[in-house]
């Protein structure tokens, strides 16, 4: 007997490690890594970026959140990015009031939030106002700009961990030269596709090297972190599938209406209360969920309601708030670093603006290609198809209120007043069990609490009426019947409802934008000041394969960097670098 | 015994730390993904009059995957078809209730296993009986795709009436007898309906291919028993000489 304990306790502790192991593959943490055309902006310009996420290909997130916010840590801008397959690309249009100073570029998943905001990406960016000529955020000591052989060296350096190797077919170019460059990936030992994104842009002196993606991915903290995440709890989920919505149901004092913070010994304990999401339509439509004893809910929104105004609210009565949680919230603030204040990046900045002054007297703003959208399936929810009878009240002698137009226009409705208020019930004409309770009362497609809320509404308001004297089913949620107005300007913007409602902007993600590649014409007198001579963040490699990618300089001259970044498809980071030199004819 | 005892006291041991890992790592797919499947819809199913249970085409509730007009699924649903009435139902989970689903709603429904066969799928398809009634749209089993389609409408004719005592009083009660019918469409969608699949309607078919009918017909006697196999293979063969 115990000769056979031993090795089976082994072979148990083996396999149960292994499952183990592989239940926590699919919890494996995610990381984003951001690649942007440049460092350095005017206010008004477009910053292009393209996006990889690395991370459990089973359980990928398909939504990244970025976040530009200044030094006040006030987002300046934020968006929603949509991923597919591992990467993605797409532009911030900068407002053009931004006063001069550095921002910050912060990036994540909502399954990165469960690991804290140390593991979200975060970028420092310059941006400088076109009215600001002084700059004096940025002032330095250096105030010459470096010649186009003296910038220093920090600036230049090749950034470690290269697995590509890029080769222009030369150093030194002249103003408005075709530039080859070829990028050769026979260093990497991994056979799947790679996604790469290429920036050729100015130099600026005095910036230091910025990580690359394998520096980035490979670094220490971040695989610390990965070790760890088993330890911690998820509150957020993964967006595999779509947006998700998180929120809870907060009881709130009888006298102030605030939140009380101890939700403990309330209703919401006891009571698993039913939430619905609907949007103002010309379709009765829902989605719903129940929250859970604690009062807490979460949804998986039906791509329908994408950048439309929810309107998402209790089914039940109960003395709450709803409150939805925010995933553009960050606590903890930005402090900017010297990272973007070296020598010669004021100088930098002053001939930037000078640039971006002439670009706008002739008019040469970079458009951008947004030819690929973001593809959506958009299933409405719908509550019913076809209705058993259809009013157009418009059709009839004018009646002042809905009493009134159940009285003469629907037979099947009948609505009483009771004492204060009003009742309506269907008529059980065809004897098919229609109880005598209200029926689920919609307004502009949207459910609301009752009668009362629409016993106002004549038939100059409303457009049209749909009845189900039935009693219906919307998934398992019964309705006894359904009542479905249409008004003729949105009157449920004027609804007070009784049970706790919040309006909810639901956001969309981006477009995949990318500037329209530049295309040299003969005898072009206008004069080319692109400081970006090339982005391009949707190019694709076959391993082993050598990519020959092309662009031409502007009449700039200085150094250019070329940075290549990528993933490919099996999660592996790639990146390389040259530097290249751009120099008048006459010099 | 000791021994016995450590052993046993290990493997619950390993089991339970296993189990408590598990729990906090499964929490990944704890979404109520519930929330975000399209919801049927239709109404409770109340009839006048109790529904024949030989005009169903499945007397018992089967598990089925519902493909919405929208382009979503909602999987898993005990469904039932009713052929005399056209109309698919859901029994809904938690009441019992039976539902009678929105038939705009639906574009077809798979049974996931009908008595061990999971091929069977009825899509709505659009059909003008007669040159003188409408089109309407019909749900269809599913028999054959190609070239050349067959599907099958589950239709009941009335087959006599019978007088019936239950609980205590008398009613008349109609008797139905399927009476199916076949519909050949082709991927133009133009049609060839009949409610026999006799040589002459066959014949009837495609008058220019009687010989090779008839060689098929006489390669596969089925006495009468006109299987959903048989039916693949003739539609098959159908379509081949049609595009010959």
């Amino acid at each position: 007997m115990k000769t056979y304990i031993f090795p089976l306790l082994v072979f148990l502790n083996c396999f149960y490690s292994a499952t183990a192991q592989n239940r926590f593959e699919s919890l494996k943490p995610e990381m984003v890594y951001l690649q942007t055309d440049r460092n350095i902006y005017i206010a008004g310009d477009n910053l292009s970026f393209s996006l990889y996420l690395k991370g459990n290909s089973k359980t990928m997130s398909k939504y990244a959140y970025l976040i530009l916010r200044d030094r006040y840590n006030i987002p300046v801008t934020r968006a929603r990015i949509e991923i597919k397959n591992q990467s993605s690309f797409g532009n911030i249009s900068l407002p053009d009031t931004l006063h001069s100073d550095i921002y910050q570029l912060v990036c994540y998943t909502n399954w990165m939030r469960n690991e804290g905001e140390d593991s979200y990406f975060t970028k420092e960016i310059i941006i400088a106002n076109r009215f600001d000529k002084k700059l004096e955020r940025f002032d330095s000591t250096l105030y010459t700009y470096p010649s186009a052989n003296s910038v220093n060296s920090d600036s230049i350096k090749k950034a470690g961990n290269e697995n590509l190797l890029i080769q222009p077919d030369k150093q030194i170019y002249n103003t408005r030269e075709k530039v080859n460059i070829s990028i050769d990936a026979k260093n990497i030992q991994d056979d799947s596709i790679m996604k790469l994104s290429v920036s050729v842009s100015e130099i600026v002196p005095g910036s230091r090297n910025e990580t690359s993606i394998t520096e980035y991915f490979n670094n220490s903290y971040k695989a610390k972190k990965e070790g760890e995440s088993g330890q911690n709890q998820y509150k957020y989920q993964p967006e595999i599938k779509g947006t998700i919505i998180d929120g809870r149901i907060v009881p709130v004092k009888h006298s102030d209406n605030q939140p009380v913070s101890d939700n403990t010994n309330n209703e919401s304990d006891t009571i698993k209360y039913t939430v619905l999401v609907s949007t103002p339509d010309t379709i009765a439509n829902m989605q719903f969920t129940t929250a859970d004893s604690s009062g807490s809910f979460r949804f998986l929104l039906n791509p329908y309601y994408e950048s439309k105004e929810l309107i998402i609210r209790l089914k039940e009565n109960a003395k709450a708030v709803l409150e939805l949680d925010d995933k553009f919230k960050l606590t903890k603030p930005y402090i900017p670093s010297d990272l973007l204040t070296g020598p010669g990046i004021r100088y930098y900045l002053i001939r930037s603006l000078k640039i971006s002054e002439v670009q706008r007297y002739y008019t040469e703003r970079t458009e951008t290609n947004t030819g690929k959208k973001t593809e959506r399936t958009l299933a409405i929810s719908r509550v019913y198809y076809n209705p058993y009878s259809r009013v157009f009240p418009a059709d009839y002698l004018p009646l002042p209120d809905f009493v009134e137009i159940s009285r003469e226009l629907l037979p099947a409705l009948k609505v009483r007043k009771l004492g204060d208020t009003y009742v309506s019930s269907y008529v059980d004409t065809q004897n098919r069990g229609v109880p005598s309770i209200e029926p689920s009362i919609f307004l502009d497609g949207v459910p609301i609490d009752d009668v009362n809320q629409i016993i106002n509404l004549g038939t100059n308001e409303i457009k049209r009426i749909d009845l189900l004297p039935v009693i219906r089913y919307y998934g398992e949620m019964p309705l006894s019947g359904i009542l479905a107005v249409f008004s003729k300007n949105l009157e449920i913007n004027n609804i007070q409802f009784k049970t706790p409602t919040i309006r909810y902007q639901a956001i969309s993600s981006q477009n995949f934008t990318k500037p329209i590649p530049y295309i040299p014409v003969n005898n072009n007198h206008m004069p080319d000041l692109r400081q970006v001579i090339l982005w391009d963040p949707e190019i694709k490699m076959h391993n082993k394969e050598k990519l020959e990618i092309e662009c031409y300089t502007s009449d700039l001259h200085g150094k250019y960097r070329i940075s290549v970044q990528g993933l490919t498809s099996s999660g592996l980071p790639v990146n390389g670098s040259s530097i290249i030199i751009v120099k008048s004819k006459s010099e | 015994m000791k021994a016995k005892i450590i052993f046993v006291y290990t493997i619950v041991l390993i089991f339970t730390f296993q189990s408590l890992q598990g729990q906090k790592s499964f929490s990944i797919d704890n979404i109520d993904i519930k929330s975000s499947e399209f919801c049927l819809t239709g109404e409770l199913f109340t009839p006048n009059q109790s529904i024949d249970g030989a005009t169903y085409f499945n007397s018992d509730w089967v598990p089925g995957d519902i493909y919405l007009s929208n382009g979503e699924v909602v999987r898993n649903k005990l469904i039932k078809y009713n052929g005399l009435l056209d109309e698919l139902f859901w029994q809904e989970s938690r009441s019992k209730n039976v539902i009678k689903l929105d038939k705009e709603a639906i574009m077809q429904f798979h049974f996931l296993n009908l008595n061990g066969d999971s091929t069977v799928h009825f899509r709505k398809i659009k059909v003008k009986r007669s040159t003188i009634s409408d089109s309407s749209e019909i749900f269809g089993q599913v028999i054959y795709e190609g070239s050349l389609s067959l599907f099958i409408l589950h239709t009941y004719k009335t087959a006599g009436n019978e007088l019936i005592r239950q609980n205590g009083n008398l009613f008349e009660k109609t008797n139905y007898s399927e009476e199916p019918i076949y519909i050949f469409r082709y991927t133009d969608n133009k049609t060839f309906i009949t409610k026999s699949l006799s040589r002459k309607r066959l014949y009837a078919f495609s008058p220019g291919n009687k010989n090779k009918i008839k060689e098929f017909i006489k390669a596969n006697k089925t006495g009468g028993n006109k299987d959903v196999s048989y039916l693949r293979r003739l539609t098959e063969f159908l379509g081949q000489i049609v595009n010959q």
